[in-house]
């Protein structure tokens, strides 16, 4: 009775007013003038970007970690503490559905990160980052891993997350055997769900 | 829309019958039918040490990229090709044909099969990994390998390398510049100048003698640096009082070429090249921007000399002599009284608001149609060979248009879709005479939205510089001047 009591007074309730939605914003600072060389470089604004869900891309060949093909999903970020985030990845690919874990740790004035990555396709791996960018709001996230056995093999994987713009981010990929080469996997894009 | 005017074309070659028997019959292999396609149109890029992130030369770097490669020739992303709408047939033009399209999408729809390795044809000859079929004649390296740091931009970096030969005034005819570090390089232009004599270069650095014996910078504003010291019958022709104007200046035809993202080699027709001379500097003008980590390189340039004689000079100029912003008048000789009464004049172009750089107003936040509309009058007969259209990232599409004397207009060629990552140099097959009079129209469409996947900023003014943040809108042309007649060289000698 009380339960129904609750849901009769929610439909009553009137509509939330509409929040005008904050157009997006760009991580460049807000000079009024053109930029310099000696301008001084914001720090990457992590909560500022990533938090929040995303929507993804790729296409991927064959490569050491299996088969290729399109890949889609959703990403969302959230914190988890000061400077740590975590991030859960739901996919689909043509191996079928996949869910990435992910804790990151993120310290802004030291301009490096490390994440640890949890896939269902039977692999983790630790990485850590270099951290840059320039006045144009052109920020990258270089992640390089330690190397992980995966079916037999020793594989290392690195990420490079390019931040293009608010609504959009790409992160190219590249996988190596052993001490071999680094073999360049196809980038996935991200585009903000809004 | 592609993939479907493409399925429609695959369609009409079965019900037509035109697909070769040899495909009708076989399914298609690596070794025979797939390896000539990829040799054909993608090994310039997708070769070890090139710009495309993947080689795909070989069977054992194709095939993991089988489905990538369906996909990426159904929707004509690849190769990249950005003309759209023209009345122009161009030389350099690398849409597959319908039937290439077919038997790659064939050859992955049956399992990507390799075939028998008897029918693998030669790969290409990429000498020293050089885009022609040849070694350069001289190759010649920046003076310096240069460090860049991370910090918030760089400004354009001049070095300098004098012409590495002795023997005489060399015709240039092909060029290639290739950054050690193509992560870092925005662009490279490389020209030809000329130092005021006295000039010392150190490290790739001009320096002069001041008044008191002390060795200073060379203040390159004051040194002519463009002009050239060229032999009598190779100066640029002009009538008695004429004036070097946008057409026939020296300036026209001293740059080599440019690198960005998509392009960095320049050929021209026989007997269509540039003049370069011992006591010359090849000018490498880099424009880095900074990673956020710390990165090096030291970029190159490779040059093929003519075999031929040389007939006419290489010039190229940007259509930018008048400007209209979204139909206003901001820059131009002449802001009329025709323009101020119709209200095309715009009341915004103030000294306060317009660009040192190129006089056109930022480009307001979240604009996504922002046009800019240049002219160029043509004073004297030339012929075009090639045009480039650049812009930065928020670079939406570009149009070029002729109207010639008799007020005809006409389309030459759009690009519907711009991209910044693949700057296209769109060289004609068949060149194109463009009498005096005659008037080119440049347009360049601007999206400053959130929409735009590759804009960084979009709550912010953009300004006009060379920062790949900031915009550019250069409509280029490359050309030779009709009436330029170098003498062959024995009727030089009689003189």
């Amino acid at each position: 009775m009380t339960l129904v009591f609750f849901m009769l007074a929610a439909l009553l309730q009137p509509p939330p007013a509409q929040v005008p939605k904050e157009p997006p914003k760009g991580l460049m600072p807000n000079l009024g003038r053109p930029t310099k060389p000696d301008d001084v470089v914001p720090l990457l604004d992590f909560d500022k970007y990533f938090l929040g869900s995303w929507t993804f891309e790729g296409d991927a060949p064959d490569s050491a970690l299996g088969p290729g093909g399109v890949s889609k999903g959703a990403t969302v970020y959230r914190k988890i503490g000061d400077g740590f985030y975590a991030a859960v990845t739901d996919g689909k690919g043509e191996g079928g559905a996949f869910t990435i874990r992910e804790t990151i740790a993120y310290h802004q004035e030291q301009k490096v990160a490390f994440r640890h990555v949890i896939d269902s396709r039977g692999y983790a791996y630790t990485q850590t980052a270099d951290v840059g960018g320039n006045i144009g709001g052109d920020y990258r996230l270089f992640f390089k891993s330690a190397p992980f056995i995966l079916r037999g093999k020793l594989l290392k994987l690195n990420h490079t997350i390019y931040l293009a713009a608010p609504l959009t981010f790409r992160i190219d990929a590249e996988v190596a055997e052993g001490e071999g080469a680094f073999m360049h996997l196809s980038p996935w894009r991200y585009r903000r769900q809004q | 829309m592609h993939v479907r005017s493409t399925v429609v074309g695959l369609v009409g070659v079965f019900i037509l019958g035109v697909s070769p028997a040899a495909l009708a019959r076989q399914t298609p292999t690596f070794t025979r039918d797939v390896a000539p396609i990829l040799y054909r149109n993608c090994s310039q890029c997708h070769r070890p040490n090139e710009v495309a992130p993947m080689p795909l030369m070989t069977y054992e770097q194709a095939r993991p990229w089988a489905r990538s490669i369906k996909s990426k020739v159904l929707k004509k992303e690849m190769p990249p090709w950005g003309v759209g709408a023209t009345s122009l047939t161009f030389s350099n033009d690398r849409q597959m044909s319908e039937m290439e399209i077919f038997t790659l999408v064939a050859w992955v729809d049956a399992g990507a099969p390799k075939g028998n390795d008897a029918d693998l044809p030669a790969p290409p000859s990429y000498p020293g990994g050089w885009k022609f079929n040849s070694e350069p004649d001289v190759v010649v390296k920046m003076p310096v390998e240069f460090t860049i740091e991370p910090r918030s931009e760089y400004p354009m970096l001049d070095f300098y390398v004098p012409i590495p030969w002795t023997d005489g005034m060399k015709l240039i005819q092909m060029s290639e510049a290739r950054p050690s570090n193509k992560a870092v390089v925005h662009h490279i232009t490389v020209s030809l100048v000329t130092f005021p004599p006295g000039t010392e270069v150190i490290d790739g650095q001009p320096f002069s003698t001041d008044a008191s014996g002390k060795r200073v910078p060379l203040d390159r504003r004051t040194a002519r640096i463009t002009e050239q010291k060229l032999p009598s019958e190779f100066q640029i022709p002009r009538e008695p009082g004429e004036k070097p104007d946008r057409l026939n200046s020296v300036g026209g035809f001293t740059t080599l070429l440019a690198y960005v993202a998509g392009r960095g080699f320049d050929d021209h027709p026989d007997g269509i090249g540039t003049p370069a001379l011992p006591g010359q500097y090849l000018n490498f003008n880099m424009h880095y921007t900074p990673t956020g980590r710390v990165e090096t390189d030291r970029s190159e340039l490779g040059l093929w000399f003519a075999k031929e004689p040389l007939k006419k000079f290489h010039f190229r100029t940007p259509i930018n002599e008048r400007q209209h912003v979204n139909g206003k008048l901001v820059r131009g000789a002449l802001p009329d009284a025709a323009d101020v009464e119709a209200g095309r004049v715009s009341q915004g172009a103030t000294a306060a608001t317009i660009s040192s750089f190129s006089g056109l107003p930022p480009i307001p936040p979240y604009a996504s149609d922002f046009t800019v509309t240049s002219e160029l009058a043509i004073t004297q007969d030339i012929t075009i060979n090639g045009f480039y259209p650049h812009m930065h990232v928020r670079g939406k599409s570009a149009e070029y248009k002729v109207v010639y004397p008799d007020g005809r207009e006409r389309l030459l060629f759009d690009v519907p879709t711009y991209r910044f990552d693949w700057q296209e140099r769109y060289v004609l097959a068949e060149a194109l005479r463009i009498p005096k009079g005659s008037l080119l129209k440049y347009k360049a469409v601007f999206d400053n939205s959130a929409n735009n996947p590759l804009n960084p900023n979009p709550d912010k003014e953009v300004y006009w510089s060379e920062q790949s943040w900031d915009e550019m809108s250069l409509g280029w042309i490359e050309y030779t001047l009709d009436k330029q007649r170098i003498p062959a060289r024995a009727e030089r000698r009689e003189r």
